[in-house]
């Protein structure tokens, strides 16, 4: 899974029949270079994830992508390649938390 | 399976309902060059665990569908802790006798 | 499927219990002119090949879990051949 923060959502009235009824998160994905990283960075490639669990602007988020992200769905053969899995409270490196939800 | 090195943990507020329990890891994916001794890695991802890694372990990632092979009920899972790895003997090009052992 | 070459191999004590007494190499994966492409993958081994050798491998999951015999196994790689060495064509 990767790390994202919700930048915004994607309105689309008419879409494919097993996404009706689905919010879309337009999500930047977020990560750590190595083990001595003090700090996460923005990544590139903004991607748009299928929401269930009520993630907000400018909450992080946990995504699951790939084909293990339909087994998120109520329909297992929805088309969809990413799907929010959690709202992050905290991320820490070493001991020390360098992203905290609120903070 | 990606190796990778433990870097970091990630706890959740909101979980997917499929979710319980969940460990979740930050970690570095090796590359080539990480096998060779330099502290060169891809961008951190997070794990599912449920073998009980530490910050510094170095595990096996198995990533994509296989990742969620080994839960019960549909999981959207992309990156699976599958193995932490004790060792690696990993022999510099052009010296395949020397005896290198790492972990 | 791909062609790779052995670099190494780790031992695991704690692992998901499909992968006990399976060979865990580490395969760098090749392009078409023998060099480095992609991050090393650690693979399931039932053919014994040794380092430097060069192999074909496959992420086929559904392979891997019948190698294993366990449906619920997260094995995604593993060795499907090695590939025969070059001979060095005299003319």
């Amino acid at each position: 899974m990767i790390l994202a923060r919700v930048e915004g959502s994607v309105v689309a009235t008419k879409k494919h029949g097993k996404i009706l009824g689905n919010k879309l998160l337009l999500v930047r994905p977020f990560t750590a270079d190595s083990p001595e990283a003090t700090a996460l960075r923005a990544g590139g490639s903004t991607l748009v994830a299928v929401d269930q669990i009520g993630a907000g602007e400018g909450e992080m988020v946990l995504v699951a992508q790939g084909s293990s992200a339909r087994l998120g769905m109520s329909d297992k053969d929805s088309p969809v390649d990413a799907v929010v899995v959690g709202i992050v409270d905290t991320v820490d490196i070493g001991k020390k938390i360098v992203y905290r939800a609120g903070g | 399976m990606r190796m990778g090195t433990v870097i970091g943990r990630v706890t959740l507020s909101v979980r997917h309902p499929s979710f319980q329990g969940e460990r979740l890891l930050l970690t570095s994916p090796w590359k080539k060059d990480t096998y060779e001794g330099k502290p060169a890695f891809d961008p951190a991802i997070v794990v599912y665990d449920v073998l009980g890694a530490g910050v510094g372990q170095q595990i096996g990632i198995s990533e994509g569908r296989e990742a969620a092979c080994p839960f019960e009920r549909p999981t959207p899972v992309d990156a699976y802790c599958a193995a932490l790895i004790d060792e690696f003997y990993c022999p510099p090009e052009g010296k395949a006798g020397s005896k290198d052992l790492k972990g | 499927m791909r062609l790779a070459k052995i670099i190494g191999h780790v031992t695991s004590t704690v692992k998901h219990k499909s992968l006990g007494g399976w060979r865990l190499l580490i395969a760098q994966p090749l392009d078409g002119e023998g060099r480095d492409e992609g991050p090393p993958q650690i693979v399931i081994d039932p053919f014994g090949a040794g380092i430097r050798q060069k192999v074909l491998i496959t992420s086929d999951g559904a392979e891997a879990r019948k190698l294993v015999g366990d449906e619920r196994s997260p094995a995604r790689w593993s060795v499907l051949g090695i590939v025969d060495p070059e001979v060095e064509l005299a003319i």
